[in-house]
């Protein structure tokens, strides 16, 4: 490492903060990010030229350093498979969009001050627990777990749909509490997600579990691989495949492998039918969400005035992420 | 740049030629790369290597039920493999050719 390593001249701060946020989310760890900054800081110091003139434009050198310098372990580490933080961060994300949008419908519907009805009570607890169950359900699905996975998600749907029975059996016109004024509650609401999100990013970096035996080991590496939506065939085939190289060679799965998730990350990656369903599922996914919510907001007609403009909002999301989709689609791009 | 580093480069080109010799299982295409006298070389970069070049047509898998003890994946090279082989030497080959010029020329 150079003097002057990592400490950059005040010209350069705006180039470097580009790189650094063109270098998130790209599976590059802290440590690799650290290197590659103190050495092109360095050679910053040493050449005396400003950093835009002597790299070119940060968004593209980014672009290439995070090609050389990602990894599937990190990729692995800050997915949702990748323990309690990452799925503390989802749920976070998520209580802060509901709250956002109820917030939202609110403020557009109501005065300064609200009557909160028992049965519409219940309903958004039922919404929100379907909502955490589905994540809590998604968690443990990338983390090999499916059948947690649908343990959870059958948890969250029979609780949901017991919320909504009682709702339906309160009626409307029971209210819970009057006149509670508007900021109060949309303070109320937002601050769940407040919460979770600055505890998951106050909690220190985790690192992925190290102690397994080879029978944990093999049934995560299946439900990795089928997490990843190899077929069950496929699956079922590198898990005898890894047991005949372990019973030969008589090491540990996880000192010769690594971690179940990351090998089956790989293996996933290089499988072509796991590539066509993942692209498949996720841009199904993210045109027919946007798609869903339109129809949910025209039939209910909870935005008033705004209803057109917040449809025309999820028609462009979901025609934008059928354009990205397309455009990454697997039988014309490579790995 | 450490032999494992070169090893792990040039991994694709290894396995391809210890199956242009014979076919092998997994952990026999690890311990021919041992005897010609390279590292060992972890599951953990060996079998997503397999499977890339099973994906690309390189190698084929069949189960073959071994004499004692349990049914084995044996990997066998295609022509495509073949092919990919050969193409993947003569790049070898002429890096190291350029290298060794390089290096003669200091």
């Amino acid at each position: 490492m150079t003097v002057g390593a990592n400490v950059w001249p005040v010209g350069d701060q705006e180039w470097v903060a580009r790189y650094r946020t063109s270098m998130t989310d790209r599976n590059v760890s802290a440590l690799a990010l650290d290197e590659r900054e103190s050495e092109l800081a360095g050679t910053v110091h040493e050449m005396k030229v400003p950093a835009a003139e002597l790299f070119g434009d940060a968004e593209e050198l980014a672009c290439e350093d995070a090609a050389e310098l990602a990894t599937v372990e990190e990729e692995v580490r800050t997915s949702l498979a990748g323990g309690l933080q990452p799925a503390l961060k989802e749920v976070g994300g998520m209580l802060m969009g509901v709250g956002i949008v109820t917030s939202l419908i609110l403020i557009i519907r109501s005065g300064w001050s609200v009557d909160i009805d028992t049965a519409l009570v219940l309903i958004g607890a039922s919404v929100l627990v379907a909502f955490v169950g589905w994540v809590i359900a998604r968690v443990l699905f990338a983390s090999g777990r499916s059948a947690a996975a649908v343990g959870a998600g059958v948890g969250a749907g029979v609780v949901a749909v017991a919320g909504i029975a009682s709702a339906a059996n309160v009626g409307a016109g029971h209210i819970a509490a009057s006149a509670v004024p508007l900021p109060l509650l949309v303070a109320g609401l937002l601050s769940p997600g407040t919460a979770t999100l600055v505890i998951a990013d106050r909690m220190p970096r985790q690192e992925l579990r190290e102690n397994w035996d080879d029978s944990q080991w093999l049934r995560r590496f299946r439900g990795g691989l089928r997490a990843r939506l190899v077929p069950a065939v496929t699956a079922r085939g590198h898990v005898a495949e890894i047991e005949q190289t372990l019973a030969a060679g008589g090491m540990s799965a996880y000192s010769e492998f690594g971690h179940p998730l990351t090998l089956a990350h790989e293996v996933a990656r290089a499988d072509k039918s796991a590539r066509r369903r993942l692209w498949a599922v996720s841009t199904s996914a993210a045109v027919g969400a946007p798609l869903c919510l339109a129809v949910l907001v025209v039939a209910n007609q909870s935005w008033g005035m705004l209803t057109i403009p917040v449809v025309v909002a999820f028609f462009l999301m979901a025609a934008g992420a059928f354009v990205v989709g397309w455009g990454r689609r697997p039988w014309t791009t490579q790995r | 740049m450490s032999i494992a580093a070169w090893q792990r480069a040039s991994l694709p080109m290894l396995v391809l030629s210890v199956l242009s010799v014979a076919p092998r299982h997994g952990y026999g295409i690890s311990q021919a790369l041992v005897s010609a006298g390279l590292q060992p070389i972890k599951g953990a970069q060996l079998y997503p290597a397999l499977v890339r070049l099973e994906d690309e047509g390189a190698i084929v898998a069949q189960w073959e039920q071994s004499e004692s003890g349990p049914a084995r994946k044996v990997y066998e090279l295609t022509a495509v493999g073949h092919a990919q082989r050969a193409d993947l030497l003569e790049q070898w080959r002429a890096f190291i050719t350029a290298a060794e010029a390089v290096g003669r020329a200091k």
